[in-house]
């Protein structure tokens, strides 16, 4: 089965000068891990996830410090997100995320994300046009809807 | 010089400046060079193993193991933030308490292990308190490279050093901790002085400091009893030296293993995450080019230069080496500068006819010294500006040489004055 069947053709984005704070709105809304961000011809130029935004809140010195137990909290997490919310997303996104084409498999979309720890990804086509996402979730639903197919393993 | 010098000499300065302009990590160029100091014999692959120093190789990679172990346990960063604690938030305080805590981290501990271990700490700290952290973190980054100069461990310049000079743990102990203790004290007033307008005291904020429950830091309290323990035989082990006659060496693996088999931690983890290979290649592959200059007949060249120039001026030789090394050393890799001087120092005393243990000390004192002039000078520099980089300050090369550099003449000042009182019992 290629992705391009099973894929989330909702067509949500963000652009690279959108602020940090639009793309949480955008994220939250519509219910997603991250988005493509594409430039005004439709081309995926970088992608923003959960991840990204949250580690753009946390002080660089936690990679090092590892356990952050003994701080108290006087609201060190809200006040970075005060500071960044403002910036733009190009600040915070990868800029070369991994692109699933809309013609390889989904045995193919589904090793990619997990050998990379991914949980959603663009998909393209040939020209690097954003066609869609596929997502973990996405994945496990086309094995739901392909058992009923005429290729499926038939279940007792 | 013959042909085979200048080839050997050749390889060597293009490996520092390839490494130096960051083209090829230290570790890549001076295997290459090693590589082609024998692929056109100028040592046999025999002598290059031979010219090894396995004493060093030995103590960096045990050292590494325990140290490795003993950071897992969340001791070094508990002493941090129990130490700034009491100090109430005290601006000046906590400088002081920075300084002190780093050069004795420093003194047992490899810089970079140092400042990634306490930089973390700093930064958390003023954050909570309100505080600028940028002098805090530049008097860490100078008092490890001080602190650094103290031991036969501290910095891998002393360990070369030691190996060729025979120095034992104990004479760093009696020689050169007291001058890095003087170096520390005149470089932090001085910093402190500085940077006085930039520590301003909120008391408001100083108040969050209580809630600070630094008993959460220590994570593996079994693992932290058993590592202190291992690491106090070592400390005994290096002291006893002169009784015992064990190699620093031997004591640092032996410890290393008694410890992989107590930590009950994964030993393969340890060993591939805290054993920095890179730098033990690093090692072997410049104790290779050493070599190299030396069976090619550039060490003696070189010697027989500085003799020449410096014959019968002991004040100039020693002085000469004391400020020579801490110049090139603010620019250049002490490790590399070290490997290779320390043989053209036991030559230069060979042909001079006198007791190179002043020029040793001077080496010593310059190369570790040096580190603080400049981004390049070693490299807990760059992984402290790096870090401040990433929490938004931005310390220029010209800004941390201006102060860097008042900050190695402060220490070659003192350094000068102490290596003058050693070699006068000495040659005098």
């Amino acid at each position: 089965m290629n992705v391009g069947s099973i894929m989330n053709k909702e067509f949500i984005v963000l652009r690279k000068d959108d602020t940090i704070e639009r793309a949480i709105d955008v994220i939250v809304h519509h219910c997603r891990t991250g988005l493509a961000v594409v430039d005004t011809e439709g081309y995926v130029c970088g992608f923003v996830s959960e991840e990204d935004i949250i580690k753009k809140c946390l002080p660089v010195y936690m990679t090092t410090l590892k356990n952050a137990a003994f701080l108290p909290d006087c609201g060190q997490f809200a006040a970075r997100f005060q500071r960044i919310r403002k910036n733009k997303v190009s600040e915070i996104m990868n800029p070369k995320p991994v692109c699933i084409l809309e013609t390889d498999s989904d045995f193919k979309a589904a090793s990619e994300m997990i050998r990379r720890h991914i949980k959603v990804c663009p998909v393209i086509d040939t020209e690097k046009h954003l066609m869609g996402y596929i997502s973990r979730a996405y994945l496990i639903r086309s094995m739901i809807l392909g058992r009923n197919s005429k290729n499926a393993i038939q279940y007792e | 010089m013959t042909l085979h010098a200048w080839v050997a000499l050749i390889i060597f300065l293009s490996v520092i400046a390839v490494s130096a302009s960051g083209l090829l990590k230290t570790a890549t160029a001076s295997l290459i060079g090693a590589s082609l100091m024998a692929a056109v014999g100028i040592v046999s692959p025999e002598e290059a193993v031979a010219a090894i120093d396995h004493n060093t190789i030995g103590l960096l990679t045990g050292m590494m193991i325990v140290v490795g172990v003993l950071s897992k346990s969340g001791l070094f960063q508990f002493l941090a933030v129990r130490s700034i604690k009491i100090t109430g938030g005290r601006p000046m305080l906590i400088f002081w308490i920075v300084s002190l805590l780093t050069a004795v981290l420093s003194a047992f501990l490899d810089n970079v292990t140092t400042v990634l271990l306490v930089t973390p700490v700093v930064l958390s700290l003023c954050e909570l308190i309100a505080l600028d952290p940028l002098p805090f973190i530049i008097i860490e980054l100078f008092a490890s490279n001080i602190g650094g100069t103290a031991t036969l461990i501290g910095d891998p310049p002393n360990m070369i050093v030691s190996s060729v000079a025979g120095f034992s743990f104990n004479d760093f102990l009696v020689t050169a901790a007291p001058v890095a203790i003087l170096v520390l004290c005149a470089v932090t007033a001085y910093t402190g002085m500085y940077y006085k307008d930039r520590m301003k005291f909120n008391a408001d904020a100083a108040k969050q400091l209580a809630d600070v429950d630094e008993r959460k830091l220590i994570v593996n309290k079994p693992l932290m009893i058993k590592s202190v323990v291992v690491m106090v035989c070592v400390l005994i082990g290096f002291t006893a030296h002169s009784i015992v006659h064990i190699e620093p060496s031997v004591v640092a693996l032996a410890a290393a293993g008694i410890l992989l088999a107590l930590s009950l931690l994964d030993e393969k983890s340890i060993i591939h995450d805290d054993v920095e290979w890179p730098t033990l290649i690093y090692f072997i592959s410049l104790f290779i080019m050493a070599g190299g200059l030396k069976a090619a007949g550039v060490i003696t060249s070189a010697a027989d230069v500085l003799v020449s120039l410096m014959a019968g001026r002991p004040i100039v030789m020693i002085l000469g080496t004391l400020w020579v090394s801490g110049l090139v050393c603010t620019v250049i890799n002490n490790i590399a500068f070290t490997a290779i001087f320390v043989q053209i120092i036991a030559s230069m005393a060979q042909e001079a006819g006198i007791d190179a243990a002043p020029l040793y000390w001077a080496l010593a004192f310059g190369a570790c010294l040096g580190g603080n002039g400049t981004y390049f000078g070693a490299a807990a520099n760059a992984v402290v500006v790096d870090f401040a980089a990433k929490e938004g300050m931005h310390i220029t090369f010209a800004s941390f040489t201006k102060a860097g550099m008042k900050t190695v003449f402060i220490s070659l000042l003192i350094a000068s004055a102490a290596i003058l009182f050693i070699s006068r019992s000495v040659w005098m």
